[in-house]
């Protein structure tokens, strides 16, 4: 009997520590729950995007080989509205971007560039987005912003197709002897086996080599 | 180096995925998923992930087999497929770490899309299914390599389809390519000088002693080989006719000629590139033609010639002559294939849009006489059986010039072989080319053959090649005596001198040229443009268009391998470049600047990233 009267003591113990505690112990379990649920429903969500975009994305890649502009811009245009998070967005930007240009709308080239620098994540890839862009405001007649894009820091790989543009831009503003340092520079960094190479050549040999 | 993906055509990916195993082994390696190969050290290792040294051979294996390799150049292969291996790493774990995705669905769209899993223009789970067991591929595993490549390809179009070049920067050059300048040449050339040379025998002492190692003559071998081919094994193999005729007779759907259809359309054109409302029209448009031919069964080739938007057939009254199955587009085919001769069918839709058609002739298919195909299929049966004995015929081999290393006879006589002699050979020149393989010369110049002279073991020096061989006699390296190379030095040594000579008088024109002095001799005039450079040297033309032209006319002159030209420039003409060929420039120069831009990308991934290059395999030489 004694013991049974020692179990009850327990009992009745735990039941008024149950009592004081129990509300706290059941919503922290519903917190836990909660966020291991959202952290589950987040990468599920990232997952989906990501693997929608992907298909959006070979769609528009296959739609601009039909050269059917209409879906590449409509395709494109759905992943920079709906899947702006994923790693498709520039890249979208950049084939939505080509088809204009080669159209002619310099403006939603220009606009959709822009976007995709914005959204570009690592610094390769944003290195190349200026770069991109940079060419297309050589095209709008807007040297100085497209000096002040290939001014900015970038990686050491892309020196020589930055120096390239940069001559392009100088030579159109004039400065002759600044186009002839900027090729010059383009030619020292670039690549021993480049196909342009011969044709910076070219242009550097008209300024005089 | 990877080039942007950016071919469309149909061809394009019936290509990848037959040399896509090749490629995929060639690229990932098999040991890229199932691990396990931990065993040795790794060849290469990315940020931490290792490429075996397994996948590294068989990578290697697969260039060697692509490309007609010379032993000199073996090492530049091997950095060309450590390059490779590096390149897809980076490229894939970026891709991977940008949160890049390729689905099932992806990897099934793309296998439907390839004709050889296709059966009457469907994709086929028994075709594929067949073709990974003819490989001993497990569908799992290469389900994974597709949705690999696949990935690789998405990140190159990705990053590449947004390369543009500007309409300014092709315009400018355009016009520097299409600039013409008018030249008149003098040509100072050594052999004008050449006479007046004299070279001292001192001189000629000096030059010897200064660069010995260049008057050296090689190691040279002379040797026996066996050479063992399933060609070689088919001219052993006999064939009767009876068994001939035995295969004609099991297999007789493979000289079955396929029957041939005639038919006539008439088309209107609705593709996918237009718009809901256009397709409605040429649809009705068709109907009415449908109900007129209909009508009129007897104005059909008038109507054809007439309506058809098919312009090679409407000529000809809508006739497309004969045809098989397989050379139309399933739709069509299916129709054509349905009808009875004289009736009228439509509307047929099909990709290039919709289809009146009338079926004129059914050619059945015949079978081909045994006489005609016997021959052919004897020579065929008689190279299966030789494949077939091939593996064997190769153990043996192996076995014999391995077990009797003191001569080939044994193995020539079992295995019925020509042992044939080669001439002189060192390692850099080897004669017959099978005698070339970098390998092959390693055992052939080793200490067991050259002192031993023990046959070198078998070695497969292309695919289905192999060959023993053992040396017979032996040169070692040596100095060549002064007297065997004077003759040779002192024409080299008059030639240096007279270019020499050339130079400095054309400079000395050149120089008269400026002051005022008319030079004399000069050619004709000559127009020439970057785009045509009309035989001059390169260094000519660069020097020709690099000249300031203020004023004309103008004098420039540049060293060549044969003396000196001097060019006077007479006038400058900018051509006018028209925009077909500016949109032509800037379509070549966006490809470049694409590839410029994936090799800088692919550069700046590389400076980041940790590699490791086991050097044993850039240089290791036999494996």
């Amino acid at each position: 009997m004694a013991l049974d009267l020692e179990e009850q003591e327990k009992l009745e113990e735990l039941k008024a520590w149950w009592k004081q505690n129990g509300k706290w112990v059941i919503s922290a379990l519903v917190v836990f729950l909660l966020a291991v649920a959202g952290w589950r429903g987040w990468q599920t969500w990232t997952q989906r995007q990501a693997v929608e975009a992907s298909q959006l994305f070979d769609r528009a890649v296959q739609a601009a080989m039909l050269n059917d502009t209409k879906a590449v811009k409509d395709i494109t245009g759905q992943i920079m509205e709906n899947y702006p998070r994923t790693a498709y967005a520039t890249p979208a930007a950049w084939l939505a971007g080509r088809v204009n240009f080669e159209a002619g709308d310099l403006k939603s080239a220009q606009a959709q560039y822009r976007y995709a620098l914005e959204r570009a994540r690592d610094a390769s890839v944003r290195d190349l987005a200026r770069l991109r862009l940079a060419a297309i405001l050589l095209d709008s007649k807007d040297y100085a912003g497209a000096l002040a894009l290939l001014n900015e820091t970038h990686g050491p790989a892309y020196k020589a197709l930055y120096a390239n543009l940069k001559g392009d831009v100088l030579i159109e503003q004039g400065k002759l002897q600044e186009a002839r340092a900027a090729y010059q520079e383009a030619l020292k960094a670039m690549d021993a086996n480049s196909a342009l190479k011969p044709l910076v050549e070219i242009k550097l040999d008209a300024l005089g080599g | 180096m990877l080039e942007t993906i950016r071919s469309h055509a149909q061809g394009w990916i019936a290509k990848i995925i037959l040399g896509f195993i090749a490629l995929t082994f060639a690229v990932w390696g098999v040991n890229w998923y199932f691990e396990g190969g931990g065993q040795t050290a790794p060849a290469i290792t990315v940020n931490g992930e290792v490429v075996t040294q397994q996948e590294f051979s068989d990578a290697l294996k697969q260039l060697r087999e692509a490309t007609d390799v010379d032993p000199e150049a073996d090492k530049a292969l091997r950095e060309r497929v450590v390059e490779q291996l590096v390149n897809t790493r980076l490229l894939t774990s970026a891709a991977l770490r940008a949160g890049m995705q390729v689905t099932d669905a992806q990897v099934s769209a793309f296998l439907a899309g390839i004709e050889i899993f296709q059966e009457n223009g469907q994709f086929s789970q028994q075709r594929l299914d067949a073709w990974l067991r003819s490989r001993g591929l497990s569908p799992a595993y290469f389900m994974q390599m597709v949705r690999q490549d696949l990935l690789l390809r998405q990140v190159q179009t990705a990053y590449g389809e947004g390369a543009i070049v500007t309409q300014v920067s092709a315009a400018r050059l355009g016009g520097l390519l299409a600039q013409t300048r008018e030249v008149q040449e003098r040509i100072f050339d050594l052999n004008q000088y050449i006479n007046s040379v004299r070279i001292d025998d001192q001189a000629i002492e000096a030059e010897y002693n200064a660069h010995r190692q260049d008057y050296m003559t090689p190691a040279q071998v002379r040797v026996q080989y066996l050479m063992l081919t399933p060609d070689v094994l088919a001219e052993q193999v006999k064939v009767d006719e009876a068994a001939a005729r035995q295969y004609y007779e099991a297999n007789p759907a493979r000289f079955q000629e396929p029957e041939q259809r005639r038919a006539s359309h008439i088309l209107i054109k609705a593709d996918a590139s237009m718009d809901a409302q256009a397709r409605q029209a040429a649809r009705a448009r068709a109907e009415q033609l449908l109900q007129e031919v209909r009508a009129n069964p007897g104005r059909f080739a008038a109507l054809a010639k007439q309506h058809s938007q098919d312009p090679v057939s409407a000529e000809r009254g809508g006739d497309l002559g004969a045809f098989t199955r397989e050379m139309m587009v399933k739709p069509f085919a299916d129709a054509v294939f349905g009808m009875q001769p004289g009736e009228i069918r439509g509307l047929v839709e099909t990709e290039f849009g919709y289809h009146i058609i009338r079926l004129d002739a059914i050619i059945p298919g015949s079978q081909l006489g045994f006489a005609v195909v016997k021959d052919e299929l004897i020579t065929e049966l008689r190279q299966q059986e030789a494949q077939r004995r091939f593996a064997d015929a190769a153990d043996r081999f192996s076995n014999l010039v391995y077990e009797h290393p003191e001569s080939l006879e044994a193995a020539a006589k079992e295995l019925h072989l020509n042992i044939q002699e080669s001439g002189w050979i060192s390692r850099k020149e080897a004669q017959p080319r099978v005698l070339g393989n970098p390998k092959l010369l390693d055992a052939l110049f080793s200490p067991d053959a050259i002192e031993k002279r023990h046959n070198t073991e078998a070695i497969e020096v292309a695919p289905n090649v192999l060959v023993a061989a053992r040396v017979i006699e032996h040169r070692p390296e040596g100095q060549r005596p002064l007297a065997e190379v004077a003759g040779e030095i002192r024409l080299k040594l008059a030639a240096k001198a007279a270019r020499e000579q050339a130079i400095a008088a054309g400079q000395a024109a050149l120089k008269a040229a400026e002051a005022g002095a008319e030079p004399d001799r000069l050619s004709a005039p000559i127009s020439l443009s970057r785009m045509q450079p009309i035989n001059l040297p390169p260094e000519a033309v660069k020097a020709i268009f690099k000249a300031k032209v203020d004023k004309t006319p103008t004098y420039v002159g540049v060293e060549t391998h044969e003396g000196y030209r001097l060019y006077r420039i007479n006038r400058v003409t900018q051509q006018a470049v028209s925009p077909e060929q500016v949109g032509l420039i800037r379509r070549d120069l966006q490809r470049m600047v694409a590839q410029e831009e994936m090799r800088a990308y692919l550069e700046d991934l590389r400076s980041k990233a940790e590699i490791k290059i086991n050097k044993k395999v850039t240089e290791q030489k036999a494996d």
